[in-house]
């Protein structure tokens, strides 16, 4: 008996080491890292630009997220993911340039752009993709729906304005921009 | 008899042609006598091409963050940034960037305050005896109208990609977002607003979407008092899967299944049928004509007002915050 639960902890202890060795813990990977977007692009003309599109490629939405921080000094896409990264904006994960954004990974990256603490169940887990999104669309700063939808570029460049005038005011917007 | 036919027929003649005479008049002299909704629903006539009035001219009062401006007339045209003090003319695209702001002033005739991340375009700012006819487009964004009719008739006209609004003397807040579409929250005077042959008066205080709700609606979408969000939990992939499936299926069936009459129905939040009543009496008495009768309560889901406190007062806080008048989704 003592054996076999000597046994037991050598495989468990096992397991464990090859699921840390295995890479288990989330490791950061770039698809596209060269990707590049239009040069010495302002906010007014990114919000224009976005507004025509259908989908928002993880490229341009993390442009406009760094846009959100004070600008976007970087030149590829993988610089992009590293400054997001080093925010704590993102995750240490798999990024794609020419990938579309979904409505879970946009909620992600602008509650932690804007510090929003959320109520019970974000507090909770920490910032995730389904309780992120749940909380920007109880604020009205979303439209309802799934997180698993891809993202139009018009209600991309609204989510961001909205945003913006959270991160300004520190007052949610009201369904016409103003916080009064 | 040859003599009272000759008057009877001279008369409707001229009965005729003064009637004739009356169709022809411009819209515009109609539209200055009649209600917002009225002008909105008929459009001023276009004046005649030999006289398409005096252009006027739009100034940058302030301008605070990124602003730019382009003239949509010329094709190749670059964008420049805007500068206090600018004088644009007809055809003006102006955008502006994350927390940019632009102040322009329609010459006397009001102003507009155009938000962070809005691009707008003047299509048309031009003056035709007393009336002055203002068309301004909004693409995405925000902007605050604010229209002065002190000094004659305006004929103000907002078109964003989901209708239109038109104006005579009042004030507004009006937004166009990707998602939400189009808002618009009255601030002063009335507002009437156009989508497709829907026409909609808004006064100050009112607010309305891009469904011309009733005001009412979405006060009632916006105070409803709703336990846990608004799909309990659920996923909108989870709810229809319980609509489709529910009933019969173990523990979701309590949510009854809407193709067997004899479940019990969900009504879920946002389609409550128009006309049924909500909230009412704390006592949870049912009685539809309590709040219907009942002026210091009454107003339906049909947007119908119905009552309200007595003295005209239009506070939403006083209906929400009284818990005699508590009201659920």
């Amino acid at each position: 008996m003592q054996i076999r639960s000597r046994r037991y902890y050598l495989l468990i202890a096992g397991m464990l080491a090859v699921a840390t060795l295995s890479g288990c813990g989330s490791q950061l990977s770039v698809v596209g890292k060269d990707a590049k977007l239009p040069a010495d692009e302002n906010s007014a003309a990114f919000l224009d630009r976005m507004s025509s599109q259908d989908t928002v490629t993880q490229n341009d939405a993390m442009r406009g997220i760094l846009m959100l921080e004070g600008g976007d000094k970087t030149d590829t896409f993988k610089q992009r993911v590293d400054a997001l990264v080093d925010k704590k904006i993102i995750p240490a994960g798999s990024y794609d340039a020419s990938a579309k954004l979904s409505r879970g990974l946009l909620a992600r990256m602008i509650c932690c752009s804007c510090g929003l603490k959320g109520g019970v169940m974000l507090r909770t887990t920490g910032p995730s993709e389904r309780y992120c999104l749940r909380e920007l669309q109880y604020r009205k700063m979303m439209m309802n729906g799934s997180g698993s939808t891809k993202i139009s570029g018009m209600e991309f460049a609204s989510v961001l304005t909205r945003a913006e005038i959270y991160k300004r005011t520190r007052r949610f917007p009201d369904m016409v921009g103003d916080t009064d | 008899m040859l003599r009272y036919t000759i008057i009877i027929g001279v008369a409707v003649a001229l009965c005729s042609g003064a009637a004739m005479a009356e169709d022809n008049k411009p819209a515009v002299d109609k539209t200055a006598k009649t209600t917002v909704k009225a002008a909105v629903a008929k459009p001023a006539a276009k004046a005649p091409a030999a006289n398409p009035g005096d252009k006027l001219q739009v100034t940058v009062v302030s301008v605070s963050g990124l602003a730019e401006k382009r003239s949509a007339s010329e094709e190749k045209a670059e964008w420049s940034a805007v500068k206090a003090g600018d004088v644009l003319d007809e055809m003006t695209l102006l955008r502006t960037g994350l927390g940019g702001k632009i102040v322009l002033k329609f010459a006397d005739r009001g102003d507009v305050t155009v938000k962070s991340g809005t691009k707008i375009g003047i299509a048309s700012f031009r003056k035709r005896g007393k009336l002055v006819q203002t068309r301004v487009g909004l693409k995405y964004g925000a902007i605050r109208a604010q229209v002065d009719s002190s000094r004659g008739a305006n004929d103000f006209r907002l078109r964003t990609p989901a209708g239109t609004l038109a104006a005579r003397g009042t004030g507004g807040h009006f937004a166009m977002w990707g998602d939400f579409l189009f808002q618009g929250k009255g601030t002063g005077g009335a507002w009437g607003g156009k989508i497709s042959s829907r026409v909609l008066a808004l006064i100050a205080g009112q607010w309305t979407d891009s469904e011309l709700k009733m005001p009412l609606s979405i006060l009632l979408d916006k105070y409803g008092i709703t336990l846990g969000d608004e799909y309990g939990g659920l996923t909108p992939s989870e709810l229809k899967n319980l609509l489709m499936n529910g009933g019969g299926r173990g523990i979701i069936g309590f949510i009854g299944n809407p193709r067997n009459p004899g479940s019990p129905k969900l009504i879920l939040p946002g389609v409550v049928p128009m006309g049924v009543p909500v909230g009412g009496p704390i006592d949870g008495s049912d009685d539809p004509d309590r709040y219907i009768d009942d002026p210091e309560r009454g107003r339906d889901r049909s947007g119908t007002a119905v009552g309200g406190p007595l003295g005209g007062s239009d506070d939403p806080g006083r209906y929400v915050g009284d818990p005699e008048r508590g009201r659920d989704r």
